[in-house]
């Protein structure tokens, strides 16, 4: 199990950039006085900037690493430099059993479980005031009302003047507009609004945009009429947040989920990561944030499998999901969806927008695909049929490299417009790179 | 025209102007005319938003386009995973070239996924480096490399293959063409010379400097056959490009530039009469004298009128080369020493000695160094490491076990850092030893500025190129005791760990290359 764990997995587990870089410069024996494996627990003693070396252990059973050097990334670069030492220098590993702080902490998170499963539900007895929760939501509700109320009249507006006046306007009018919709608590909606200026210059894609935001105001009027999931899938595109409390709640799905890809956006303000989990035929979306600069929580194994639990977020095209408890053991990957052709995944898109006309982008396995470097790059399936990649050159040269323009499988996310390979695999789909 | 380009026709001018478009023809057509809003306005977003979202959902894939061809097959093996571990932990340190040269002697190249990061690391050093790198790569990364801007110093540049692209050539900056004759003359050096004897006339004076300065790096000795170039080189329109054809035309011994210069000492020199116990020892005196005729080539050949005689021949001594001198005045190197010495010219031999040393190293170099290092006087002082570069390397070891006893940082950095790697294992462990000395007391980097310290800039120095360079199975001093300061214990753990990596690096590659 850990032995299939490559340098980029374990590099795909760190908070961030930084962490990689620091921990592969750890990662020589020569830095670590002391190397041990004891039973799928690796701990080392690496020495820092004091005189006590950091104590540092890995519960291969996740990966979950822990240190006792001051660093709140999670892992840090002494857990990640241990476990891309165990990938390489396996042998230099000896069978010391754990020290006692490590055994502690071992035994302390098989207890957190139990513990949890209990102060959740006090926790969820503490929190049950239904006439408090209803008369929140009826203000929240409102709110947003008003809003969308102001923001249709000003689209009307806008398409009653002409739409070829639109980029005399003030920048200003945009951003009140974004402002207001802030203030009405329709963060989503705000964020669509603040997208205009940048399509001013193609008004054949701001009048489809404002089509879109004139659908979610119309939408939110009609609610009556939607079904649950439905009206899940506007409030989640209003920027309603998510019940991830109540979702913990429910049953969820336990099952051996493949970790197939990563994407990690820096925003100005925000740091955001997205993990596509696949099992059978469903695709699950983890979606962490994290202001920037501050880490975000621990990842899952890129090209590994997790037992885990899922809860999918109400949606008539189930897709977000959140995390139940902590991941269990990861190991390789089990059995891929057979993967698709480029048509194949235009219809399977066409189809979950016609179930949620607001979804940004889903997930995808192509194959066998080669990709075709050029302005943009893209990639062609068996069929000559051809696609815009998009985001950095680099991943796709790597991909080239590996590859050397022979089909591969790729995963990756579709937004419409293009697509963003996160993940590839030379060979069958299900064999590894 | 399609259903969103009706629609924006009229939420282009706007509903006040315009009327709604009715839509005919096309798939969503019907379902557009039966949308209906409380006004036109919202008629027309919602029909927008209807046919944004179809356009969306049916997205048709790209006209046909040919993939790229499949990379071609590799030609050499792929480094077995033993040896190819280390190579995640050395990428982007100074110990990736021994890892690359060792790869190379075992006629191994590196794995696909290695490929992008080391030809990003080439795009960024310089062509020594790159040259370590070339062996490895592989016939994917020459198919790579066409693909990325950031990769061309790969392209075109196998043996034998290369030429230089005119146009790009025509586009290239000041630096781009320095760079591309660069690469060029690593590929093929007599392409090179063609290149320049065709090209060099033509280009800015600028670039004639570069394209001399890049010979001068490298000069091999096939380069004398650009002899005519440059000879007429030293009437160019710039001193600069004057300069440094002078100092290339020095190089060759041979050069008829070389000639003229020993022929004016020759001229200018006449001997004293010496008595018995100097003709019994074999001494020589000279007399000076400016010569009366005049001479054509003196100002092309970058001399300048003179009052006096020991001038002229300062000048000259420091710009001829020494071999040609002594085979031209019937001298020993004592006798040149001498002759140097008797006019005050012994820092313009030591001058020419450095100027004409470029490889093949003349025979009698080491004898003209070993002369010369008692003589160094002043800020020359300097350049003993360089002399002793010079001398036989029995003797240079000598002297940098002396350095190292008597704690000469500035001198041992200087000796060390001519001497090739591995350095000797008897060698590295004295070096790491006192490198011991040196820091023990050291409690931060700053203590190298600290005028008491015994560490100090020159040792920081020494400690890097000890990383890289010193035998890695040489034995270790002690560990410092409990008490040393952090810094110090710290700065030698992480030497010690470069040196075990080293070694364990070592290990797996002969371990590899035995099975």
């Amino acid at each position: 199990m850990s032995q299939a764990l490559t340098p980029e997995t374990i590099l795909s587990l760190a908070a961030d950039a930084g962490s990689a870089a620091n921990a592969r410069k750890l990662a020589t024996p020569g830095k670590w006085p002391t190397l041990n494996d004891a039973d799928g627990v690796l701990w080392g003693e690496c020495q820092g900037s004091g005189k006590t070396p950091y104590l540092t252990a890995v519960d291969l059973s996740g990966p979950v690493a822990k240190c006792s050097c001051p660093s709140r990334k999670f892992p840090c670069k002494h857990g990640l430099a241990l476990l891309l030492l165990h990938a390489s220098h396996g042998s230099d590993f000896g069978s010391q059993p754990a020290p006692e702080s490590i055994q502690a902490w071992l035994a302390g998170r098989q207890n957190r479980e139990v513990q949890k499963a209990e102060g959740g539900q006090q926790k969820a007895e503490k929190e049950a005031d239904p006439a408090a929760q209803a008369k929140r939501r009826a203000a929240r509700e409102k709110k947003v009302t008003a809003g969308l109320e102001g923001l249709h009249l000003f689209l009307k507006d806008l398409v009653r003047d002409g739409l070829a006046t639109a980029s005399s306007r003030p920048y200003s009018d945009w951003d009140t507009q974004a402002a207001r919709l802030m203030d009405a608590q329709a963060a989503g909606a705000a964020r669509r609004v603040a997208r205009i200026p940048e399509l001013l210059g193609d008004p054949a894609a701001l009048l489809a945009h404002l089509g879109e935001l004139a659908l979610l105001a119309e939408g939110w009027m009609h609610r009556a009429g939607l079904s649950e999931n439905e009206l899940a899938d506007l409030r989640s595109a209003l920027g309603f947040p998510l019940d991830a409390a109540g979702l913990l709640e429910t049953e969820g799905i336990r099952a051996r989920w493949n970790v197939l890809g990563q994407a990690l956006i820096q925003e100005e303000t925000l740091t955001v990561r997205r993990q596509w989990l696949q099992n059978s035929d469903q695709t699950a979306l983890l979606l962490d944030f994290a202001p920037a600069g501050r880490p975000l929580p621990p990842a899952l194994p890129l090209g590994q499998s997790v037992e885990a639990g899922l809860v999918f977020a109400p949606s008539a095209f189930a897709q977000r999901a959140v995390l139940k408890g902590e991941a269990g053991a990861s190991g390789p990957l089990t059995a891929l969806p057979a993967p698709l052709t480029l048509t194949a995944m235009l219809s399977a898109h066409a189809d979950a927008l016609a179930c949620n006309p607001w979804l940004e982008r889903a997930a995808y396995l192509l194959g066998p695909v080669r990709v075709l470097p050029g302005e943009p790059w893209s990639v062609v399936d068996e069929t000559g049929d051809r696609l815009p990649l998009t985001g950095a050159e680099r991943p796709l040269l790597k991909l080239l490299a590996e590859s050397g323009g022979e089909a591969v499988s790729i995963f990756g996310e579709w937004d419409g417009a293009a697509f963003a390979a996160l993940n590839f695999w030379t060979g069958q789909a299900g064999g590894h790179r | 025209m399609s259903d969103l380009n009706m629609l924006l026709a009229t939420a282009l001018v706007g509903t006040s102007r315009a009327s709604l478009p009715v839509h005919a023809g096309t798939p969503l057509a019907d379902a557009l005319n039966r949308v209906k809003g409380d006004g036109a306005e919202s008629t027309l977003l919602a029909r927008a938003a209807l046919a944004g979202l179809a356009a969306r959902a049916g997205q048709r894939p790209l006209p046909l386009a040919p993939p790229p061809d499949p990379a071609p097959a590799e030609l050499l093996p792929e480094a077995p995973a033993r040896v190819a571990r280390h190579l995640i932990a050395v990428l982007n340190t100074p110990m990736l070239t021994e890892w690359l040269g060792l790869c190379g002697a075992a006629g191994w190249r590196v794995p696909h996924a290695s490929v992008p990061d080391l030809l990003d690391w080439g795009a960024h050093v310089n062509e020594d480096l790159r040259a370590t790198l070339r062996p490895v790569l592989g016939e994917r990364s020459r198919w790579l490399a066409g693909f990325s801007s950031d990769w061309r110093w790969l392209r075109g540049l196998r043996s034998g293959e290369a030429t230089l692209d005119e146009m790009e050539w025509d586009a290239a900056t000041e630096a781009g063409r320095e760079h591309l004759f660069r690469a060029l003359r690593a590929a093929d050096s007599a392409a090179g010379r063609a290149f320049l004897t065709v090209h060099f006339k033509a280009e800015k004076a600028g670039v004639r400097k570069r394209l001399l300065d890049v010979l001068a790096q490298n000069w091999q000795a096939e380069d004398a056959e650009l002899e005519p170039l440059l000879e007429e080189t030293l009437s160019d329109r710039s001193e600069d490009v004057r300069a440094q054809a002078r100092r290339l035309l020095q190089l060759w011994p041979d050069s008829a530039y070389n000639l003229r210069m020993t022929g004016r000492v020759g001229s200018m020199l006449g001997q004293e009469k010496v008595g018995l116990l100097g003709k019994l020892t074999g001494q020589r005196k000279y007399t000076l004298s400016l010569p009366d005729t005049p001479d054509a080539d003196l100002k092309r050949d970058g001399l300048e009128p003179v009052k006096h005689p020991a001038e002229r021949l300062r000048h000259l001594l420091s710009a001829a080369h020494p071999v040609t001198l002594m085979t031209a005045l019937d001298l020993t190197p004592a006798g040149l020493v001498n002759l140097a010495a008797q006019f005050e010219g012994v820092d313009e031999l030591v001058r020419t000695v450095f100027a004409s040393a470029a490889p093949p190293v003349q025979p009698a170099f080491p004898e003209l160094a070993e002369l010369l290092l008692p003589r160094l006087k002043g800020s020359f002082k300097h350049w003993r490491a360089d002399l002793l570069a010079l001398v036989p390397a029995q003797r240079r070891e000598a002297e940098l076990h002396a350095a190292l006893r008597g704690h000469d940082s500035q001198l041992v950095l200087a000796l060390l850092r001519v001497l090739p790697r591995p350095w000797p294992a008897d060698l590295s462990a004295e070096v790491v030893r006192q490198l011991g000395r040196a820091i023990c007391k050291a409690e931060s980097q700053y203590a190298a500025y600290d005028k008491n310290s015994d560490w100090d800039p020159a040792w920081i120095q020494v400690l890097e190129l000890a990383q890289t360079h010193a035998a890695p199975d040489a034995p270790r001093p002690p560990p410092l005791p409990t008490d040393a300061p952090d810094y110090a214990r710290q700065t030698l753990d992480t030497l010690h760990a470069s040196l075990d990596l080293r070694a364990q690096m070592h290990a797996d590659f002969a371990a590899e290359r035995k099975a």
